[in-house]
């Protein structure tokens, strides 16, 4: 009877360091940041808009919506690039994380050029979210990381909180 | 080529001159965080394959470097589409 109040309360006292174990595994922790920085993105992405709307019009809003894209594709890709080659071997990672700067570039600058001769596009309000998004969100991210051995991605938080 | 040059209008070379600088600009912005995307790579391989236990955490600090260093290729590439004529 003593043993199974113990076993109890010990099941009660470990329930939440389970749940914090089983959020940390993940073999993939650049996946998981690319995911949190494209999830912070779209909670950003009305502050821009509406900044963007009320300085540039409609057409700044589009522009802006577009960097925000741009931004969270440009993080996504990153870490797929890395997830899919480190598992092939060093030197893949090496040539991929090398070469895939230079085709995000090449992507970036092609989608840009192609859409600039357009009326409903921007530069001042695409270029200052650009630049903004992307060194606020990776600021703001360093806040959320661990980078511990036990937690090497995201700082554990239990599953239903949010971050 | 110098006779095509005194042909054009001081407004078009000035137009030909803007887009040359945007050009070379962004060229020239994107070699540093490339320089700089190697050696952060380059050390987290070496670190990697001394430590396989840390590899998580090396990846982690290695993806926010990366991105970190794309930020001046970016500063760049702004700079690149606001100067276009």
């Amino acid at each position: 009877m003593k043993r199974g109040c113990w076993e109890m309360k010990m099941s009660i006292k470990q329930k939440p360091e389970e749940e914090l174990i089983v959020e940390s595994v993940s073999g993939q922790p650049e996946k998981r940041i690319a995911n949190h920085l494209a999830l912070r993105a779209l909670w950003v992405s009305p502050l821009f808009l509406i900044v963007s709307a009320i300085g540039w019009g409609l057409s700044g809003a589009v522009s802006a919506l577009l960097a925000l894209v741009l931004v969270s594709f440009n993080f996504l890709a990153g870490a797929a690039i890395i997830t899919r080659s480190v598992k092939i071997s060093p030197n893949m990672l090496y040539g991929s994380v090398l070469g895939g700067y230079v085709v995000r570039l090449a992507i970036l600058t092609g989608v840009v050029m192609s859409v600039r001769s357009f009326d409903w596009f921007d530069t001042v309000p695409f270029a200052m979210t650009l630049l903004v998004t992307h060194l606020g969100l990776l600021a703001t991210e360093t806040r959320y990381i661990s980078a511990s051995l036990a937690y090497p991605d995201l700082k554990p938080t239990s599953s239903k909180e949010i971050r | 080529m110098l006779n095509i040059l005194a042909q054009t209008g001081a407004g078009e070379m000035l137009e030909g001159l803007k887009a040359i600088g945007a050009g070379l600009g962004y060229g020239l912005a994107a070699i540093g965080p490339g320089i700089g995307i190697g050696t952060v790579v380059g050390n987290a391989i070496s670190s990697m394959a001394r430590q396989p236990e840390s590899a998580g955490m090396v990846r982690t600090t290695m993806f926010l470097g990366i991105a970190f260093t794309e930020a001046l290729a970016l500063i760049g590439f702004v700079v690149f589409i606001l100067l276009l004529p």
